[in-house]
C-alpha cells in the first residue's frame, strides 16, 4: 500500500466534489437564498483540504489494485463527508450522523432520506442532493477518469467503480469510454428534463426529477414524491426513463450509433425486460383483483412500482405498502435484482442472476448426465469459469452482508419486515423499503448506530461490496 | 492563478481532443503488449485481439487498450474491432499463416500500414516483394533473419545498410564501421577508391559528427556514413571485403533454426566452423543439409566436450539452443574457458536484461530485435525525414536559383561551408550524386545534408544571386 498516491488521488478527488458544490451556489444565488453562505464555505474548505492532501503527497507512481481499490473506498467515503457539510452548515440537520446519511443516501443514489419534510428546505439544498445522485450515478472517479488528463489509464479506478462482473469497454482507451458513458448519461438527463418540462413541469423540478430518475437515485423536491404531480404523462415518464437508466449502458450505446440489432440481441436486455414485463402482470392482476376499480389505475401503478424498484430509483407513486402481501412480495424480490450491469441501478444486477440462474440448471443437469462438460453461456459469450465464481462470490458475500446487517437492525428492536426491507433498500440503493421506512415514511426513526450500518451498506451495494470488503481484509494492509 | 487557468485548459483540451489514431495488434503475447504500451504512449488507440481471454484480461490491466477476445482471420471479429478507422495492423500471433491471412484481410478493409510477423524462415527466401507488393504488407518481420542479421554484424561489424533513404528510396545512405583491418583506415577522404555515383558524407568519431573533406583521414573506430543509390551496397561490400582473408573460429551450441542459418550464411572459406547438438537425430538432419561444418554430438553445456573441441581457441561461441537457462549456462562456460566472443540468445524477454549479470558478451533476444523493428518502422513515418542520424544532421531542400545556373557553374565554385554537403541533385527525373566537377542546370534542385540549424542556406550557398 502506499499511501501517498492514495492521499494525492483523494486530494484529486476532493477537489472535484468542492467545485462541483459551484452549482448549488449558482442556484442558491439565482434564488437569493441564505444558504449561498453554506456553500461558499463548505466549498473553500472542501478544495482546500483536497490542495493540501495533494501539496503534501506528491507521487508519481502508478495506481495498481490496492490503491484502486483504497482510492475508490476511501474516495467515496470522504466525498460522503464532505459532500454532508453543506447540509450541517445550513441547518437541516441538528446532528452529524443525520446530515452523513443524507450525503451518503446521495452519492451512492439510494435515496434514503432523513428529511421529513422536503417543502421546508432551500432549493440550493434540494438541488444539492439531487446533484449528489446525479455525481454518483455514473461514477465521481468515471468522471475524473474523463476529465483529469492524469488518471487516463486507470483500469484499476474504473473497474472498483462500474458495476457488473464484467468491463466491456466502448472505446480503446479507458479515458474515452469514460467520456462517452458521461456523454450519453448527459443525453439522456438532458432529454428527460426537456421531456418533463414540456409537459408542464417547473424547470427546478424538472431537473431535480430527471437527476434523481437517470442515475437511478430517487431523491424529489417534494414530500409527496412524484405522486405530486398525479399526472399519467409524468408518470409514463418517469417509467420510460427508469427503464432506460437500469439498461445497460453499453447498449445506448450501441443504439445510439444505429445498432437496434444489438439490443435484441442481448441475453441480459431481453431477461430485464422479461422480469419487469412479468413483474408488472402479475402486480397489475394481484392488484385490480384486490385494491383498484380500474385495470388502467392498476397498470400505472404497477408499471410505475415496479420499475421504480427495479431500476431501484425508489421513487412512489402510491403507498405500496398497503398492497396484498403477494405485491409486496414481489417488490421486496425486486429489490434485490436491480438493474443491468453497467447501468446506474443498484442492487445484484440482473445478468448475475441470470447466470446463476443457469449455473443451477446446469448443476442439475449434470445429476442426469454426470459425464457432460458443459460451460457456462451468455448468449453466445462463454463465461470463464473465473467470472462464473466471481459471480458466485458476489452473490454469497451479498446474501452475508443482507443478513448480518438485517438481523443487527433487529436488535435494535425494529420489526423483522422493515429491517429486512431497510437492508434490502439500502444495499440495493433504492430507498424506501416496506413497514416502518414504507414510501411515504423516513429512516427518521431509526436509532443513530442503525443509520451509520444502513449508510456503510448503501456504500457496499454502490461499489459491488468487493471493492468495500477487500479493503477490510487484514492481508490487504500487509506490505 | 495563471496555473489554474493552464490547468483548465488542459483539462479542456483533454476533453475536446479524441485521438482517431487507431491501431490493431493481432496477438496478445509478450510482443504485442509492448507494442501496445509503446502506441499508447505516442497517443493512438489500441485494440488487442487474441484467442485466449486470460491473457487479454491481463493486457487490459496493464495496458489502457481494448481487448477482443477473437480471431485475426475472423472479419467479424476485425470489424467489431473497428478496422474501417484503423491505420495500422500488426499481426504478432504466434501462428504464421493467421498472421499473414489478417495481413491480407486488413490490406483488403483498407488498412493503411500493415505489419506481420512470420517465424518460418523459408516463407520468405527471396520472396519479400510477393508480400510487399501483392498482399500489401509494408513490413514482416522474421525472428530468425533479424537474430542472423544482428549476429552477422556482430561478428563481422562491416556496414549497415539502408539505415537511411531518401526520395522514395532511391538512393540509400549506409554506415561503416571502420576496423582495423578495413580497407579504408589510414586513408585520406580522397584517397579512398569509391564506386561512382557515392559520397562519403559524414564521420563519427567520438560521438561528434561532422563532415568531412578531401584532406580529412580515416582511422579505425570512425564510422562513416556513405550515400549511395539504390544497389550500390554490393559495390561497396566487394570493396570492404577484399582484405578480409583470416578465418574466424565459430562454435555453434545447439541445432535450432538460427544456427542452422548462420551456419549456412558462414561458408567454410569465411569461417572454421563446428555445431554441437544434443539430439543424435536433429544431428543426422543437419549432417545431410550442412556441409563444411562440423556436427558435434553433445550437450552444449559439457565442459569436457567444450575444452576438447579447444573452445579456448574459439573467436565467437553462439549459443542458440531452445532452453534460455542452457543457453546462458553454456555461454557463461565458454566464455570462462577462454572464447573471445560469446552470444547468447534468449527467448523469454526477462532474460534479455541479464547481460549485466551474465558474464557473456552479448545476450540477444529475438523478442527484443523484433519489437526493435517494429517500433523503427513506426517511427519511420513519425519523424519525418529532414532530420537524420539522430537529429544530428537535418535535411535541406534547396532550389538553384535560375541566373546562377545560367553562368554553367560548377559544384566547386560555391562559397565553401564546412558544415554542409551537397547530397543529391535532382534534375528533373535524374538523381545524381554530385562531385566537384558537376555543372549547374536550370530548374536543378538539391538535397543538402547541413549539420548546422541555419534556416538561410539558399543566401549562404549561393551569395547574392
Amino acid at each position: 500500500m502506499r499511501l501517498k498516491i492514495v492521499f494525492n488521488m483523494l486530494g484529486k478527488l476532493l477537489i472535484f466534489v468542492g467545485l462541483s458544490m459551484f452549482l448549488p451556489l449558482l442556484v442558491a444565488l439565482y434564488y437569493r437564498e441564505m444558504d449561498a453562505v453554506s456553500f461558499l464555505v463548505s466549498m473553500g474548505l472542501t478544495v482546500s483540504i483536497g490542495k493540501i492532501m495533494q501539496r503534501f503527497s506528491f507521487s508519481q507512481q502508478e495506481i495498481r489494485h490496492r490503491e484502486g481499490f483504497a482510492i475508490v473506498t476511501l474516495g467515496w467515503i470522504l466525498i460522503s463527508i464532505f459532500g454532508s457539510i453543506p447540509f450541517m452548515l445550513s441547518g437541516v440537520f441538528d446532528n452529524f450522523i443525520d446530515a452523513f446519511f443524507e450525503s451518503v443516501s446521495g452519492f451512492t443514489t439510494t435515496g434514503a432520506t432523513v428529511i421529513m419534510s422536503l417543502e421546508s428546505l432551500s432549493h440550493s439544498i434540494l438541488f444539492w442532493r439531487s446533484l449528489s445522485h446525479w455525481l454518483g450515478g455514473m461514477g465521481i472517479i468515471v468522471m475524473s477518469i474523463a476529465i483529469l488528463p492524469e488518471l487516463a489509464g486507470s483500469m484499476q479506478l474504473f473497474k472498483a467503480e462500474v458495476p457488473g462482473p464484467v468491463h466491456d469497454r466502448l472505446r480503446p482507451r479507458i479515458k474515452e469510454t469514460a467520456k462517452t458513458l458521461w456523454v450519453i448519461y448527459l443525453l439522456l438527463t438532458v432529454s428527460q428534463i426537456i421531456l418533463l418540462f414540456v409537459n408542464d413541469v417547473p424547470l427546478f423540478e424538472a431537473v431535480i426529477h430527471s437527476f434523481g430518475t437517470v442515475s437511478t437515485g430517487g431523491f424529489s423536491s417534494r414530500t409527496l414524491s412524484v405522486r405530486a404531480y398525479d399526472s399519467l404523462i409524468i408518470d409514463g415518464i418517469m417509467v420510460f426513463f427508469m427503464f432506460l437508466a437500469g439498461t445497460n449502458f453499453t447498449l445506448h450505446y450501441q443504439v445510439l450509433r444505429g445498432n437496434i440489432k444489438a439490443l435484441f440481441n442481448n441475453k441480459e436486455f431481453r431477461f430485464y425486460v422479461f422480469l419487469v414485463t412479468t413483474a408488472i402482470i402479475l402486480i397489475t392482476i394481484n392488484l385490480r383483483l384486490q385494491v383498484y376499480k380500474t385495470i388502467v389505475e392498476s397498470i400505472r401503478y404497477a408499471a410505475f412500482q415496479t420499475l421504480s424498484i427495479i431500476s431501484t430509483a425508489g421513487f412512489a407513486t402510491v403507498n405500496y405498502d398497503i398492497w396484498p402481501p403477494f405485491s409486496r412480495g414481489i417488490l421486496l424480490v425486486l429489490m434485490f435484482i436491480g438493474g443491468s450491469a453497467g447501468s446506474t441501478a443498484g442492487g445484484i444486477k440482473v445478468i448475475r442472476i441470470y447466470a446463476l440462474m443457469k449455473k443451477g440448471f446446469q448443476e442439475l443437469y449434470k445429476l442426469i448426465h454426470p459425464r457432460a462438460v458443459t460451460s457456462l453461456k451468455i448468449g453466445n459469450r462463454a463465461v470463464s469459469e473465473e467470472v462464473s465464481t466471481s459471480i458466485l462470490g458476489f452473490f454469497f458475500l451479498y446474501i452475508i452482508v443482507f443478513v448480518v446487517a438485517a438481523i443487527t437492525l433487529t436488535s435494535f428492536g425494529i420489526d423483522i419486515v422493515s429491517s429486512i426491507s431497510a437492508v434490502a433498500a439500502t444495499l440495493g440503493n433504492i430507498g424506501p423499503g416496506l413497514g416502518l421506512i414504507g414510501p411515504l415514511k423516513t429512516y427518521v426513526p431509526l436509532p443513530i448506530t442503525g443509520k451509520l450500518l444502513l449508510s456503510f451498506c448503501m456504500l457496499l451495494g454502490r461499489l459491488e461490496i468487493y471493492t468495500v470488503l477487500v479493503f477490510m481484509l487484514s492481508g490487504f494492509w500487509r506490505k | 492563478m495563471s496555473s489554474m487557468v493552464s490547468k483548465f485548459k488542459k483539462i479542456k483540451d483533454n476533453l475536446t481532443s479524441s485521438p482517431a489514431y487507431q491501431a490493431i495488434i493481432y496477438g496478445g503475447n509478450q510482443i504485442g503488449l509492448q507494442l501496445a504500451d509503446q502506441l499508447t504512449k505516442l497517443g493512438r488507440d489500441v485494440v488487442i485481439i487474441d484467442e485466449d481471454d486470460r491473457v487479454l484480461r491481463q493486457a487490459q490491466e496493464k495496458v489502457d487498450v481494448m481487448a477482443l477476445a477473437g480471431s485475426g482471420v475472423d472479419i467479424a471479429t476485425l470489424k467489431q474491432a473497428g478496422i474501417s478507422k484503423t491505420k495500422l495492423m500488426i499481426a504478432v500471433s504466434n501462428n504464421d499463416e493467421k498472421n499473414i491471412l489478417t495481413s491480407i484481410y486488413a490490406n483488403k478493409l483498407g488498412v493503411d500500414e500493415i505489419v506481420a510477423k512470420i517465424n518460418d524462415y523459408h516463407a520468405l527466401n527471396k520472396s519479400n516483394s510477393v508480400f510487399s507488393e501483392n498482399l500489401g504488407i509494408d513490413l514482416i518481420v522474421n525472428p530468425c533473419q533479424i537474430v542472423v542479421e544482428q549476429i552477422k554484424d556482430l561478428i563481422r561489424p562491416t556496414m549497415k545498410t539502408e539505415i537511411e533513404s531518401f526520395v522514395d528510396g532511391r538512393v540509400q545512405l549506409s554506415e561503416v564501421m571502420i576496423s582495423h583491418r578495413s580497407p579504408f583506415a589510414f586513408n585520406h577522404i580522397a584517397q579512398i577508391d569509391l564506386p561512382p555515383q557515392t559520397l562519403i558524407i559524414s564521420l563519427l568519431r567520438r560521438n561528434r559528427l561532422f563532415i568531412p573533406h578531401g584532406e580529412h583521414k580515416i582511422y579505425p573506430g570512425d564510422t562513416v556514413y556513405i550515400l549511395g543509390k539504390k544497389g550500390f551496397r554490393a559495390k561497396l561490400g566487394q570493396l570492404l571485403s577484399k582484405s578480409q582473408n583470416n578465418k574466424e573460429k565459430i562454435v555453434l551450441a545447439g541445432g535450432s533454426n538460427i544456427n542452422y542459418q548462420l551456419a549456412k550464411v558462414f561458408k567454410r572459406n569465411q569461417a572454421i566452423l563446428s555445431l554441437i547438438e544434443e539430439d543424435e537425430a536433429r544431428c543426422e538432419e543437419l549432417v545431410e543439409d550442412l556441409s563444411d561444418i562440423l556436427i558435434l554430438h553433445g550437450k552444449p553445456t559439457n565442459i569436457d566436450l567444450l575444452k576438447e573441441e579447444g573452445i579456448d581457441q574459439a573467436d565467437i561461441f553462439v549459443a542458440a539452443g531452445d532452453k534460455d537457462e542452457a543457453n546462458l549456462l553454456s555461454g557463461l562456460a565458454a566464455k570462462k574457458l577462454g572464447s573471445k566472443k560469446v552470444i547468447a540468445i534468449v527467448n523469454s524477454l526477462e532474460y534479455s536484461y541479464f547481460s549485466e549479470i551474465v558474464n557473456v558478451d552479448t545476450i540477444l533476444s529475438p523478442q527484443v530485435l523484433v519489437l526493435e523493428r517494429i517500433l523503427d518502422f513506426l517511427h519511420q513515418g513519425q519523424v519525418e525525414s529532414e532530420s537524420i542520424l539522430n537529429g544530428q544532421m537535418r535535411l535541406v531542400r534547396v532550389d538553384v536559383p535560375k541566373k546562377f545556373a545560367r553562368k554553367g557553374m560548377e559544384i566547386k565554385d560555391l562559397n565553401n561551408s564546412s558544415d554542409l554537403i551537397i547530397g543529391i541533385v535532382i534534375r528533373g527525373k535524374e538523381l545524381i550524386i554530385p562531385d566537384g566537377d558537376l555543372e549547374f542546370k536550370e530548374d536543378d534542385q538539391l538535397l543538402i545534408f547541413t549539420l548546422s540549424a541555419k534556416s538561410d542556406l539558399q543566401r549562404d550557398l549561393f551569395g547574392n544571386y
